[in-house]
């Protein structure tokens, strides 16, 4: 995959259309629990498109990504990438962690072009790529910064740099955002827009955060929990880039959250003790109050 | 002051400036049992932890490496490294005398020095390598880092900052242990601990010894081990 990767990184291959994930009948079960964590789940991701999972946490979300990912092995079912089983982690599916996962001990150029370095690249071609990747995430001149001297938001930048350069079939992200401020995740919900219009990749993305994931997605799949199970589709017919304060926004994260609403109180309930009493709905889902879900 | 205070003894409790003279007196002549300056015995001494160093991280490092990557062989060789590390090193002593090949000897010296201080650097790593954080080697696999790659160009850097860790521990073991292990083996050597071991009446003169040996341990641990190890931390971001 990797020796066939197109010079262009910004628009990956024309022709044919490549990165068709196709998960079915995923199952899996860890050892010390009795529930499985998902049970049967599949999913198609088409070529391009941008597919969030969302899902209140111990939703198997993470999971459903690693075995995509190839990190973790599912007990049942099958992952293919245009046609092909997928065997391992590998470039191909390349990631982005929730904590960036860049080596401390490289550069950002250097973390960026590490891949490149394990493809066998020669030099002179790892730096065009690195160069054309840093400068599609804005970060030229943070270049020779070592991990520790960039900010949260700049080493997601690197990461994702750092998985684009390469070129893979598809995109999977683990909840890449969930730790940094507001505005940093503002910024960079911004930047993903862009540099998905402007590659056309694959992405698999998990969040537990709706407004996230209407901001970004074309399709959104809501999980339930215990065991991990698709509990509805949501498609999102909003045109990229996209205004985040436009009301559309605001009446879909509204809707899903309704959907998930109920799922998160039946998953505090089963997990708390029998003193425990669930809130009720409405103040759990309440978003009339403008306070924002941890966008 | 005190001196005057409480009719200090100069012959037990010698001043700062007796001590420095004791130093100059032993660089120049030799003490008559072992017959060495104070200089030849610093540098054998060192060459001797120097050889100690070597086969002690040698050792540590394998078995810290290998504890590391077995939790059987962890759950086996753990508590022993654990009991063996809480042993003073001098109690190897004995045995060290006993063993066939061993004895009074460089030998010998280089089997306590090693027994003193492989297991902390062992403990020291397996610990510091268990707290690399799985996200690496994952990164790394996802990146196309497979066999032999991940470990050259992950887990090797990774590692990095528990090694200069526990080398630096290391050291300062293997040097306590040496000198404990000169102190008793005195009758093969003349290393500084022997010289030590070899004064009678002169208090000054020992802790002349004394403080030359904690002079050249706190040197070596300051010039070389802290400074790769603030070094690494440094370029890692850590602390």
């Amino acid at each position: 995959m990797a020796q066939a990767a197109s010079l262009f990184i910004l628009t990956g291959g024309a022709s044919p259309p490549r990165g068709r994930l196709v998960m079915t009948g995923i199952g899996k079960t860890f050892p010390d629990t009795a529930m499985p964590v998902l049970n049967d789940i599949s999913i198609t991701c088409e070529p391009g498109e941008f597919v969030v999972v969302v899902g209140p946490s111990g939703s198997g979300k993470s999971t459903l990504l690693n075995i995509a990912a190839g990190m973790t092995t599912a007990d049942s079912g099958q992952v293919t990438i245009d046609g092909q089983p997928t065997n391992g982690p590998g470039p191909d599916r390349a990631m982005v962690f929730q904590d960036h996962g860049l080596f401390p001990w490289l550069t950002a150029e250097q973390n960026i072009g590490f891949g490149l370095k394990m493809a066998g690249l020669p030099r002179s071609e790892r730096e065009g790529r690195v160069e054309a990747a840093l400068k599609m995430v804005h970060l030229a001149h943070s270049r020779r910064k070592l991990v520790h001297e960039l900010s949260g938001g700049m080493r997601q930048r690197v990461a994702i740099a750092r998985s684009l350069v390469m070129d893979p079939a598809v995109l999977l992200m683990d909840e890449p955002f969930a730790s940094l401020d507001a505005q940093t995740r503002t910024l960079l919900h911004e930047q993903l827009q862009e540099i998905w219009c402007q590659s056309h990749k694959t992405i698999l993305f998990v969040t537990h955060s709706v407004g996230e994931a209407v901001r970004l997605a074309d399709r959104i799949i809501v999980l339930n929990g215990y065991p991990g199970s698709i509990r509805r589709e949501f498609r999102v017919e909003l045109s990229h880039p996209r205004d985040f304060d436009s009301r559309n926004i605001g009446e879909l994260v509204r809707l899903v959250r309704r959907e998930i609403e109920d799922e998160v109180t039946r998953i505090n309930a089963q997990m708390a003790d029998d003193h425990w009493k669930p809130a009720a709905p409405s103040r759990l889902g309440d978003t009339a109050g403008g306070m924002g879900d941890g966008i | 002051m005190a001196f005057r205070l409480i009719r200090w003894d100069a012959r037990i409790f010698p001043s700062p400036l007796q001590v420095a003279r004791a130093v100059i007196r032993l660089m120049g002549y030799r003490v008559s049992p072992v017959s060495v300056t104070l200089g030849g015995a610093v540098s054998l001494s060192i060459l001797r932890l120097i050889a100690g160093f070597f086969l002690t991280a040698t050792v540590g490092i394998g078995l810290g490496v290998a504890t590391w990557r077995s939790v059987e062989l962890d759950r086996f060789l753990g508590p022993v490294f654990v009991g063996l590390q809480a042993l003073p090193s001098v109690c190897w002593v004995p045995l060290a005398l006993l063993l066939p090949g061993l004895g009074p000897t460089e030998r010998g010296i280089l089997f306590v020095t090693v027994m003193g201080s492989t297991f902390a650097i062992a403990l020291a790593l397996r610990d510091g390598l268990g707290a690399i954080p799985g996200v690496y080697p994952r990164a790394g696999l996802m990146l196309g880092a497979r066999g032999w790659r991940l470990y050259r160009y992950v887990l090797l850097p990774a590692s990095l900052p528990a090694l200069a860790t526990s080398l630096r521990l290391g050291f300062s073991f293997a040097w306590r242990s040496l000198m404990g292990a000169e102190v008793l083996f005195r009758v093969s050597g003349n290393g500084l601990g022997s010289l030590l071991a070899a004064q009678k009446a002169d208090t000054a003169q020992v802790i002349a010894i004394m403080a030359t040996m904690v002079v050249a341990g706190m040197l070596a641990d300051r010039w070389v081990f802290m400074r790769l190890q603030q070094r690494i931390n440094a370029r890692y971001g850590l602390q």
